[in-house]
């Protein structure tokens, strides 16, 4: 706003019939000197200047009218202002107020003329009024100066008010009055005050949320990294995200360097495990199934390329849709099992050992015994002689009966005749037992697998045939064993009803745990347009 | 036995039955005292006393268990070879035939027959081996 002057025409102005005598005494003519002729154009002329000057006259009535009017209406415009305005002399005293002012002074308007300013004002508010009135006093500030002030409190209300203060300036340059704008800004204020309040509690509500949080966080972590599985955060691309201390022991790898793996690269077959669980998802049916998780067997694969059994457990985290997969380490387990399994093949093979030297002996003794008998005593009639050789069928069926036992109990010719061999007798006793059509068929050589892990192929391929002819009605089993450079595979397929036509029993899950144990997998699948196939493959 | 061409018109073979389980034994030996065409002239347990008998006498037939105890079937056959040379042997035993049967024949016996197969099995093996050694 610039500088204001107040309008120097408001002066009293000095008569104007003295000031017409001044300039008349100065130019005056001696009327009495002229002729008729020039008095006679005088009077004309003074007749048309009057007649000018009653013009002018009601034109000016006219303007005066009109500033009345305007006068009037600008009075209105101040009066009853929402804003209040007040006007100071340079002592701070009121000389002027509107309605508005009055208001939110307190006194009724005449009772404001000539009181300080100050006198209305809270303590609080006195030095910053006094600051904004020097800063423009003083130093003649060319724009106004805003400043928020707080009145005295009124009805125990306090009101507050924002000042816009502006110099007018006299005649000769100084200071001659000081005009004030008041804005009630109470209102506001307390909805900033109230903002505040909200503010400062949200920010408490926040850094109390972020401590537990925090808190919460460092718990977590100290769990997860104090967890003796491996835990893996995995991403759904089948990116490795996080990594608990334990998997990065198991891994021989630093969060680091295990961030952004493939899961596949670590736990072969994830990934196809992941895949099925996005397929199911997208069944619908089997959403329930994907939910629960999942447990998988796998060997995993360190960074150093060394390779360990892992058990997983999977599950999606939904909210973030991310997978959790947690790593347990089965070297020691499996190592176990084996050894658990080798210790109950050994008492299989005492118990086979005590059949063949003991009751087997004894039977087929028994039975050329009797036979001996019958030979000797049949003479002394049909009867005795039947019944003879009766007891003596019956002991060689024991015979048989036993001697299957001894073979089941502990398959013979493993360590003579190699796995192919005992394959082979697992084909011919089916053919003996059945009229089932089984064949065998061994490529490569001799796998280069421990007497344990052979016997435990065997059993594989026992079941699995057993599971054909009892389960699954085929008339064919074929037995295929194939010895790679990298890897021993077992297949046992035939031509039954297929696995899913029955509920999938112990004996699949034996089998599985048979192959787990000697490092190897199993794998179980129907066959097109029948039968099953059972596969067991042993890394070398 | 009575169709053995080396039957009752010529002296009885003499046989010898070494099997360490006694029921067996005693099976397989009164099984044998049925033919005429045979004489069991002796019978051990294991190898010591297989090996005490062959000091005194010669067997025309030895029925010999694979498994004698500690003693191993295989290294009597081997035994028995080189001490009595014409003996003819026949392995009888409770174990897998297909599977032993080449083995014994290597280690120098005749034939082989599975306990399983019972006596009339026995007889027909002891006729086989028999029966090639005289033809």
């Amino acid at each position: 706003m610039a500088r204001r002057k107040r309008d120097s025409a408001s002066a009293p102005p000095r008569s104007l019939r003295n000031r017409a005598r001044e300039r008349l005494q100065t130019t005056r003519t001696d009327v009495a000197k002229m002729t008729p002729e020039n008095v006679q154009s005088l009077v004309e002329d003074l007749q048309l200047h009057q007649a000018e000057l009653e013009i002018q006259n009601e034109e000016l009535r006219e303007a005066q009218q009109a500033l009345v009017a305007m006068r009037d209406r600008y009075h209105a415009l101040y009066e009853f202002a929402p804003v209040g305005y007040v006007t100071l002399d340079m002592e701070g005293r009121v000389i002027e107020a509107n309605l508005a002012a009055s208001a939110m002074l307190g006194p009724k308007r005449n009772q404001l003329m000539r009181r300080r300013f100050t006198d209305f004002l809270a303590p609080e508010s006195q030095d910053t009024f006094y600051l904004a009135w020097h800063r423009n006093k003083d130093n003649g500030q060319a724009h106004a100066t805003t400043c928020e002030l707080v009145l005295h409190e009124r009805a125990g209300a306090r009101t507050v008010v924002q000042v816009q203060c502006e110099q007018l300036i006299g005649d000769h340059g100084e200071g001659a009055e000081m005009f004030c704008a008041l804005v009630d800004v109470t209102a506001r204020k307390h909805a900033e005050q109230a903002v505040e309040r909200l503010n400062v509690e949200l920010e408490r509500r926040v850094e109390a949320r972020s401590a537990t949080l925090r808190q919460r966080e460092e718990e977590l972590g100290t769990i997860l990294d104090t967890a003796p599985e491996g835990i893996l955060t995995v991403g759904q691309e089948g990116v490795v995200l996080k990594a608990n201390r334990a998997a990065q022991r198991l891994f021989a790898e630093s969060e680091a360097g295990l961030s952004g793996r493939s899961v596949t690269e670590l736990l072969p077959g994830v990934e196809q495990w992941l895949r099925r669980q996005h397929g199911a998802e997208r069944d619908g049916d089997a959403v329930q199934a994907f939910q629960r998780g999942g447990r998988l067997e796998v060997v995993a694969t360190a960074a150093d390329g060394s390779t360990f059994p892992a058990r997983l457990s999977l599950a999606r985290v939904p909210a973030h849709d991310f997978f959790v997969v947690i790593v347990m380490d089965m070297s020691e387990s499996r190592k176990l099992e084996r050894e658990v399994l080798d210790a109950a093949e050994e008492e299989r093979r005492r118990i086979s050992r005590e059949l063949h030297d003991s009751v087997g002996q004894s039977l087929a003794g028994l039975a050329m015994m009797v036979r001996s008998r019958e030979k000797r005593l049949a003479a002394l009639g049909e009867e005795v002689y039947q019944a003879l050789a009766e007891t003596r069928i019956g002991l060689e069926g024991a015979v048989r009966d036993t001697r299957a036992v001894i073979h089941d109990l502990a398959p013979a010719g493993l360590d003579e005749g190699g796995l192919a061999h005992a394959l082979e007798r697992v084909a011919e006793r089916l053919r003996e037992q059945s009229d089932i059509d089984c064949t065998c068929e061994c490529i490569g050589s001799e796998p280069p697998i421990d007497v344990g892990a052979k016997l435990q192929l065997l059993r594989i391929a026992t079941e699995a045939a057993h599971n054909a002819l009892k389960h699954g009605a085929a008339s064919h089993i074929a037995l295929r064993l194939e010895s790679g450079p990298t890897r021993v595979s077992l297949a046992v397929s035939d031509d039954g009803r297929g696995i899913g036509a029955v509920p999938e029993g112990m004996g699949i899950g034996i089998m599985r745990h048979r192959a787990q144990v000697i490092g190897g997998r199993l794998n179980v699948a129907r066959r097109t347009p029948r039968g099953t196939i059972v596969v067991a493959t042993v890394p070398l | 036995m009575n169709a053995d061409p080396a039957g009752a018109s010529e002296s009885p073979l003499r046989v010898v039955v070494v099997d360490d389980h006694p029921v067996s034994r005693r099976g397989i030996i009164s099984l044998l005292e049925c033919e005429d065409a045979l004489r069991v002239c002796g019978e051990a347990r294991d190898r010591a006393g297989m090996l005490n008998i062959l000091a005194c006498e010669t067997p025309d037939l030895a029925l010999v268990d694979l498994s004698l105890g500690n003693d191993s079937g295989l290294d009597l056959i081997r035994d028995i070879r080189s001490r009595a040379p014409g003996c003819r042997i026949l392995v009888v035993s409770m174990h897998d035939e297909r599977l032993y049967e080449d083995c014994v024949i290597r280690a120098g016996a005749h034939g082989y027959v599975s306990k399983s197969e019972g006596p009339d099995g026995l007889i027909e093996a002891v006729r086989r081996v028999v029966t090639v050694s005289t033809s």
